[in-house]
């Protein structure tokens, strides 16, 4: 039953701007107090709307059935890219019988950091990856 | 470049890399919330000094499916919230700063993770209960249904 323990937290998002287009990548939104590489992100986990039906804004959160059509991209503050295209449903924590993606703790940047979409599917404009975000301060 | 990283000072001072848990705690303690109306609301949990006062090793919101009915504060009964309405509500832990924000109900629902706790491990002095709170994001009239949310402490 081996699981992540929470330090800190917080929800972060990607806004698909614009028509939803086929390659396009989407940075994530600025968090000021999350986007100064002053953070080690040790894990993250995502949703879709049958987990979490909207942010706090108001905005759509990705269906679970497009959830499919993105992947997710990760910089470090060297700006290497150590998630690269990672499947946005393998993040799901209920995709992996519950179990949060664990990763190597790395300072993160967190606004070079994208989603990217592979297919369209129903993805509309204005609708939001969200993230919980697993941290500890440097 | 301007980068503030200390990543290797942060490695030797905690002695790991990542911290992970299979243990729960030897107690519980259940928080009733009665949602007060339907629709977007805040609801602050009432203060807690036997829980401000032990280590939290995790938490977990029950429904209907595990538990049919919580407890008003009268002593009576009413249904838990159902498993369908967890994507409407957010959970922020009064930690130091509010540190743990805004964590999605469906995060801390054991069944909906395949077992798995949430584990938190707050220390003694980080949370206060009572400046937690729950944040309903939708519209969704589960007004005066339950929110039984357990903390493991030790």
């Amino acid at each position: 039953m081996n699981n992540i323990i929470v330090k800190n937290s917080q929800l972060v998002t990607a806004t698909i701007n614009g028509t939803p287009t086929i390659n396009r990548r989407y940075k994530f939104d600025d968090i000021p107090n999350l986007s100064r590489n002053n953070i080690i992100l040790y894990g993250i986990e995502a949703y879709s709307a049958s987990q979490l039906v909207s942010t706090s804004d108001g905005s759509d959160v990705l269906a679970a059935a497009d959830t499919i059509g993105v992947t997710v991209t990760l910089k470090d503050n060297q700006n290497n890219e150590f998630i690269y295209q990672m499947p946005y449903y393998n993040l799901i924590r209920s995709n992996n019988g519950g179990f949060v993606i664990l990763l190597e703790p790395k300072v993160i940047n967190l606004t070079d950091c994208y989603i990217q979409i592979n297919n369209a599917l129903s993805i509309a404009e204005g609708d939001k990856a969200v993230f919980n975000f697993y941290y500890d301060f440097v | 470049m301007g980068v503030v990283s200390n990543t290797e000072a942060y490695f030797l001072a905690t002695g790991k890399t990542r911290e992970y848990s299979d243990l729960v705690a030897n107690n519980c303690e259940t928080i009733s919330v009665v949602i007060p109306k339907g629709g977007t609301q805040r609801i602050y949990l009432s203060q807690n000094s036997l829980l401000d006062s032990r280590v939290l090793t995790a938490i977990e919101v029950v429904t209907q499916g595990e538990q049919i009915y919580g407890y008003n504060p009268n002593g009576t009964t009413s249904e838990n919230i159902p498993a369908s309405s967890l994507p409407l509500f957010l959970f922020t832990l009064g930690k130091d700063n509010n540190e743990i924000i805004k964590t999605p109900f469906s995060s801390m629902h054991r069944p909906t993770q395949n077992g798995k706790f949430y584990f938190i491990n707050s220390e003694v002095g980080r949370h206060r209960i009572g400046d937690s709170f729950i944040d309903q994001i939708g519209a969704g009239t589960y007004g005066s249904y339950i929110i039984t949310l357990r903390f493991w402490y030790n």
